[in-house]
């Protein structure tokens, strides 16, 4: 089939407005009478609130509100709770404080530095409680609790999801050998280089009006609805452009509060979190993830058991729903027949870890991926065909019982494999010795979840596409343009398509941006609604005609008579006739995700793996890229120059995430949340060779065979470098303490921690 | 500048200097030698001709100060009064020789790198003074001078530890060697003790290597969230070693 649009690498429609600066960010808007929002965050990791002193911060000149767990009373006219799995979270602190930069109170005023002023004079007694650090000993019995009024939290577990399938212990009996390791990862944070901010005002009849960089317009409406005890409809949340989120900017972050200080002060409020704050405002999970796998002689995998201990902090948040997708994928992409996984959602006094690009894959992904290595190594099999050899393939069934579709596994594998020449891995020698080594990953995705789109066809020939798919850089509005003009039958190039940026009152349902799902999900919706208002277009057009719709063809923005080329009318002046005669809108509907998608559209994977080429100074132990190659497989490729940006940048991340970033806590204090002392990978830290592999396995849901990429990369990436350091240095990246609870088998093969 | 961004300095006044005329300069003069003033950003300093024919090692060590921007806006003068112990110039300034020039009503002192570092984001100056210019003196003929830094897996990250060397040599003998070691404790550290037990000696692999051993068995770094005190004083000994190395060949 070949396409007008689709597959080609168009410039981004927002890359102009953004290199000249002229996009518009939440930062960038004002509001008459408008006060700034500050906050005050708890110093200590686990206390009782014995005291919150106000008064004198309340009477500083220039301070319009001060917010506090007074304003919350019972029945009061504010619902101090949230919460996106448990209603665990509180818009300020009530009784107790559970991670430092907890919210106690908040202040609007002015300016900043008044607020600043006035936070400084809020008076606070902390009667501190011990503190839960450790994930794994958190859990014991005799451990403090963070919470001892929700039902949902026992022993500080908050979430526990178990994957079984055949008899794990039969599948250890028959297998030739036994890999059993303990794999820990540390807190990251996002650090999208736009803070979480949001602009709040009641307007003149009393709605609720809120502009945020938020992933989840209509999650944040809905939750703003229940601390406000207000309808939905009484909201409205508009989204500008978004400088990064990665999965950082879902749901309720400074939202709320800069619209409860609004409703105190009756003012504009504006709340802008400062980096030391967005550090303390959602996390990555750090992990502990025990692994035992087992295999035949010739590489077959036998048996697998997982136990993954998230750290989720302070609060639930979105860590429920990571723990459990990221062991419902402890098996990786392979056939296992006996499977034991279980996974603990479990809070500790750290700030809320929550969704993170890749959500909880890339902790279990280090130790699946490293013991295929591990595998191969000790059997003396390829590392490639190991796992080639052990793939779910097309039509199988995952151990979910969904069904895998759009796989390119293989394909990829071979690609990575020669891409760095794998065959010719050997341990190096001397001081700088060389490894290479290669990962994949699997990650489900969230298809399940629903799409409204609109594509409406203006008089002066424009196109305007109405989504609440957030643009917050990975290109969603060029792709939905090129998506609703491949089936419009328009050439990208002199039309233009205005999107309408996501705003709960003009822009209909979409679940949020998150899960690599908007080009799936939103893309359907935004082809339906062009198809839609195609037809119509036809069907104007073979009424001016006077000929059958089904006579009629499209191509490049003209419609005509099959076979008359010539007889015929563009769509401008199909418009121009239309608008004519009639006002009413010419605007076409997409809807995804209704009962008919639920029972035949088959979920899309992200399908992704890293092969890397690497140099290690014995003697101080740094590491230095000197390949790396990142793949996925992305359906189609609407737009394979954002594809492959996806896909690096995603790649970046792991790069970051394994040999740089570490969000350190000293007795719960966050000792390196700045950028001055946290290392994010910049241009000289990826290599200069960085290329990208695309494979493409079509999806048969998919608009035109796509589905979503960005976070197929990342998870491989800190596995395929602990593997290339394994080649170069003969050491595994894993820790040795720590046992299965009850069993008493020792890892068969040892090694150095590091 | 940057410590009131991370709220550790609340000044209630803050005076620029930019309008001053003169501390603008990079000048150098047979007696004096180097003279790089106040106001001279980091970036001219590595771009200045007169540096990098007079002063090669230095213009290449600004480079690795900050990024882009704050080379172009920061001073080098500046990056020494600020006095975090993480300064990459600090150290090379310290093998250098040079001095600061301050100025108060009271008139002019010239203080010695070593009177200059007090501690972390403390130093001599006093506070009725202002620092004019760095002043560094003619090398000795024949001086080969160093500046190595390590900063873990990120080229561009804060320095772990930066080790500056400069060696006058004769026929692969030692006939001085000054060695200075930034970032580990709070003020640079020297090592001179060390390096006069190699005067007059020939610069073999083992000679370099116990040399290393012996500096480092003396630092006791501060440890943080780049590095334990065990890893640094590792990597300390590796890059003392390898800074000699540099010089010797």
């Amino acid at each position: 089939m070949g396409f007008q649009t689709v597959g080609k690498s168009i410039w981004r429609l927002d890359g102009e407005k953004k290199v000249r600066g002229q996009a518009l960010y939440t930062i960038d808007l004002k509001k008459e009478g408008m006060l700034h929002g500050r906050i005050l965050r708890s110093p200590v990791p686990h206390a009782r609130l014995v005291r919150v002193d106000t008064s004198e911060a309340a009477r500083l000149a220039g301070v319009h509100a001060v917010l506090s767990r007074d304003d919350f009373p019972e029945g009061g006219p504010l619902s101090p709770f949230f919460g996106r799995r448990m209603k665990d979270k509180t818009v300020v602190a009530l009784d107790k404080v559970r991670h430092v930069g907890d919210v106690v109170a908040a202040v609007a005023a002015v300016d900043v530095e008044t607020a600043d002023q006035a936070l400084r004079l809020i008076e606070v007694e902390y009667d501190e409680l011990p503190l839960v650090s450790d994930p794994v000993a958190a859990i014991e019995a005799e451990s403090p609790q963070l919470f001892d009024h929700l039902p949902e939290i026992k022993n500080n577990i908050c979430h526990h999801t178990t994957l079984k399938q055949g008899d794990i212990d039969k599948g250890f009996e028959e297998s030739d050998i036994i890999l059993e390791d303990t794999f820990r990862t540390p807190v990251a944070q996002h650090c999208h280089l736009e803070p979480h901010m949001a602009l709040a005002w009641f307007d003149e009849s009393g709605r609720l009006i809120v502009h945020t960089g938020t992933q989840t317009p209509y999650g944040v409406r809905k939750s703003l609805a229940e601390i406000f005890r207000m309808p939905e409809e009484q909201i409205r949340v508009v989204v500008p452009y978004v400088g990064g989120a990665y999965g950082a900017k879902s749901h309720l972050k400074v939202e709320h509060l800069a619209a409860a200080l609004a409703w105190k002060a009756k003012r504009p409020v504006r709340i802008q979190l400062r980096r030391e704050e967005v550090f303390l405002t959602v996390t990555k999970h750090a992990s502990v993830v025990r692994m035992k796998t087992g295999a035949k002689k010739d590489g077959t995998l036998m048996a697998r058991k997982a136990e993954l201990y998230y750290d989720t902090g302070a609060f639930a948040e979105n860590g429920p729903n990571v723990v459990h997708k990221a062991t419902l994928t402890s098996t990786g992409p392979y056939r296992i027949p006996h499977i034991q996984a279980d996974g603990f959602c479990i809070l500790t006094n750290k700030p809320s870890a929550g969704a993170f690009r890749g959500y909880g894959v890339p902790q279990v992904a280090l130790a699946y991926e490293t013991h295929m290595d591990a595998l191969a190594e000790r059997l003396g099999l390829d590392p490639v065909e190991v796992r080639i050899g052990n793939l779910l393939r097309e039509g199988d069934r995952h151990p979910t019982g969904a069904t895998m579709h759009s796989v390119g596994y293989e394909e990829l594998l071979r690609k990575l494999g020669a891409a760095i020449q794998l065959g010719a891995r050997r341990k190096g020698r001397g001081k700088r010795r060389r490894g290479r080594g290669i990962a994949c990953m699997i990650k489900a995705s969230n298809t399940e979840t629903q799409s409204e789109a609109k594509v409406q066809a203006n008089r002066d020939g424009t196109f305007t596409v109405l989504s609440a798919s957030v643009e917050m850089g990975q290109g969603a509005e060029t792709v939905m343009a090129q998506i609703a003009a491949e089936e419009l039958g328009v050439r990208m190039k002199g039309v233009t398509f205005v999107p309408q940026r996501p705003d709960t009152d003009l822009t209909p349902f979409d679940a949020m941006t998150t899960a690599s799902r908007s080009t799936f999900c939103m893309g359907n919706a935004v082809r339906r609604a062009a198809k839609n208002l195609r037809d119509r277009l036809v069907e104007f057009a073979a009424d001016l005609m006077e000929i059958s719709p089904q006579d009629l063809r499209v191509d490049n923005g003209r419609i005509f008579a099959a076979g008359a080329e010539s007889k015929g009318f563009t769509y401008k002046e199909v418009a121009a006739r239309y608008f004519a005669r009639n006002q009413e809108e010419l605007i076409g509907k997409g809807f995804y995700g209704d009962e008919e998608d639920q029972k035949t559209v088959l979920p899309f994977w992200l399908v992704g793996g890293c092969a890397v080429e690497l140099e290690v100074d014995t003697e101080t132990g740094a590491v230095k890229l000197r390949k790396l190659v990142a793949g996925s497989d992305a359906g189609k490729a609407i737009n394979p120059r954002l594809c492959e940006g996806q896909v690096r940048g995603d790649a970046t991340i792991g790069i970051g995430q394994a040999l740089l970033e570490e969000l350190q806590f000293v007795d719960g204090q966050p000792v390196n949340a700045s950028f001055l002392h946290y290392t994010l990978p910049s241009f000289q830290d990826v290599p200069d060779d960085f290329p990208v592999i695309l494979v493409e396995q079509p999806h048969k849901d998919g608009p035109f065979g796509a589905k979503g990429l960005a976070e197929s990369a990342l998870p491989a990436v800190p596995a395929a470098i602990a593997n290339a350091l394994h080649d170069a240095l003969g050491v595994r990246i894993k820790r040795d303490q720590g046992a299965f609870k009850g069993s008493n088998s020792s890892s068969r093969f040892t090694s150095r921690t590091t | 500048m940057v410590l009131i961004r991370h709220q550790l300095f609340f000044p209630t006044e803050l005076i620029s200097l930019k309008r001053i005329a003169g501390l603008d300069r990079i000048t150098f003069d047979e007696n004096e030698g180097l003279r790089i003033g106040a106001l001279v950003t980091h970036a001219q300093v590595e771009h200045s001709p007169i540096v990098q024919q007079h002063c090669p090692a230095l213009a290449q060590c600004v480079h690795h100060v900050g990024n882009l921007r704050v080379r172009n806006m920061g001073t080098l003068v500046g990056d020494l009064c600020q006095a975090d112990n993480h300064s990459d110039p600090a150290p090379l300034l310290g093998v250098l020789g040079a001095r600061v020039r301050t100025r108060s009503l009271r008139g002019e002192r010239l203080l010695s790198m070593a009177e200059f570092h007090v501690d972390i984001y403390e130093t001599g100056v006093k506070e009725d003074e202002i620092v004019t210019e760095i002043v560094i003196p003619p090398p000795a003929p024949q001086a080969c001078t160093a500046y190595l830094r390590f900063s873990g897996n990120s080229p561009i990250d804060w320095p772990i530890l930066g080790v500056a060397g400069s060696l006058v040599a004769e026929d692969g003998q030692c006939k001085a060697l000054k060695i200075c070691v930034g970032s580990l404790t709070a003020v640079p550290l020297g090592f001179d003790s060390e390096a006069e037990e190699l005067k007059g000696k020939k610069l073999t692999p083992g000679m370099i290597k116990k040399f290393a051993r012996a500096c480092a068995a003396r630092i006791e770094p501060i440890d943080d969230t780049r590095g334990s005190e065990w890893y640094k004083k590792k990597v300390a000994e590796v890059y003392i070693r390898r800074t000699v190395e540099t010089l010797a060949k």
